[in-house]
């Protein structure tokens, strides 16, 4: 009876290191890449950060519906993401930044590749910008 | 102190500071073993109190040693919480009831395993509640720790319920004398 208390406990000891090992494997789900969202308020404080792993193909319109909160795009443009909404008197509007750059595409058509650090970000509207 | 024929209080004042010690080593083992993912002996100890006290008493050391580990680890959210106290309910539970019988502490030490499994299968209905996390994601990575949890209560209760449960039994019937 000892004998067999002796063998179950080592089995156990046994377990307890496999599944050890098991958790301390990091789990990294496969993909072709993976970008690194960043959705900032007007003050520039990251009210939510992700690494998103993507596969050749997905659209980035899909890839920030599945991971985000609160997605409304609108006639191709970001209206709305997590607790950003952008007034209905557009005096402040969601930019998007690719790699620390404003975007020069919508959010629709923007082309993105493995490592890209994409930044929504609500921004003033300066009437004076550009002139 | 009783006369011939009174009935022996639910609730003796000497149990009810037993039960508040055991409530703080249970808590206590808890947070000492906190560095440990997922290993520590409250599948053991909730499992001994069962046996010793019965339901109604371990049900009331549970219920207030989950109370105060929610408080304590920021966790008292009403969903999670109960969810917490039903998964643990099944030990005094299964135990009082399949297990009343069963004092073999190979077979005790299967039924701790069994019982960690159940915990942490209860509680994927309060996670995904609460942290709006994905069945299968949570399933999946929750396996180790199901394991750990499971094979550390089974290696507790191999090893140490037989001593603890005689000492626990002797310090409740000292009472008697």
């Amino acid at each position: 009876m000892k004998n067999k208390k002796v063998l179950w406990a080592l089995l156990a000891v046994i377990v307890i290191a496999a599944a050890y090992i098991l958790i301390a494997k990091p789990f990294t789900p496969k993909g072709d890449g993976s970008i690194t969202v960043t959705v900032t308020d007007v003050d520039q404080k990251v009210l939510k950060e992700k690494k998103i792993v993507f596969n050749s193909g997905d659209k980035l319109t899909d890839l920030v519906k599945n991971n985000f909160d609160n997605v409304l795009i609108d006639n191709g443009m970001l209206m709305n993401i997590e607790s950003l909404v952008t007034p209905a008197d557009w005096s402040q509007f969601i930019s998007i930044l690719i790699n620390g750059e404003m975007a020069m595409e919508g959010i629709e058509t923007l082309p993105y590749k493995d490592g890209d650090k994409l930044e929504f970000r609500m921004t003033v509207y300066d009437p004076n910008f550009g002139k | 102190m009783a006369g011939k024929g009174s009935k022996k209080p639910f609730l003796t004042a000497r149990e009810l500071c037993i039960m508040a010690l055991l409530t703080v080593i249970l808590f206590t083992q808890e947070q000492l073993l906190n560095f440990l993912p997922n290993m520590n002996f409250t599948i053991l100890l909730m499992l001994l109190y069962a046996k010793a006290l019965g339901f109604a008493k371990s049900t009331m050391i549970i219920t207030v040693y989950l109370f105060f580990d929610a408080v304590y680890m920021g966790s008292l959210n009403p969903i999670w919480t109960t969810g917490q106290w039903v998964a643990w309910m099944v030990i005094p539970l299964l135990t009082c009831t399949v297990f009343k019988h069963t004092e073999d502490s190979l077979k005790l030490a299967f039924a701790g395993a069994l019982f960690a499994f159940l915990y942490c299968w209860i509680m994927i209905v309060p996670t995904m509640w609460v942290l709006k996390t994905p069945f299968i994601a949570y399933l999946i990575s929750d396996i180790g720790f199901e394991l750990l949890l499971a094979a550390s209560s089974f290696l507790g209760i191999l090893l140490l319920y037989e001593p603890l449960s005689k000492l626990l039994r002797k310090l409740l019937k000292t009472e008697m004398q």
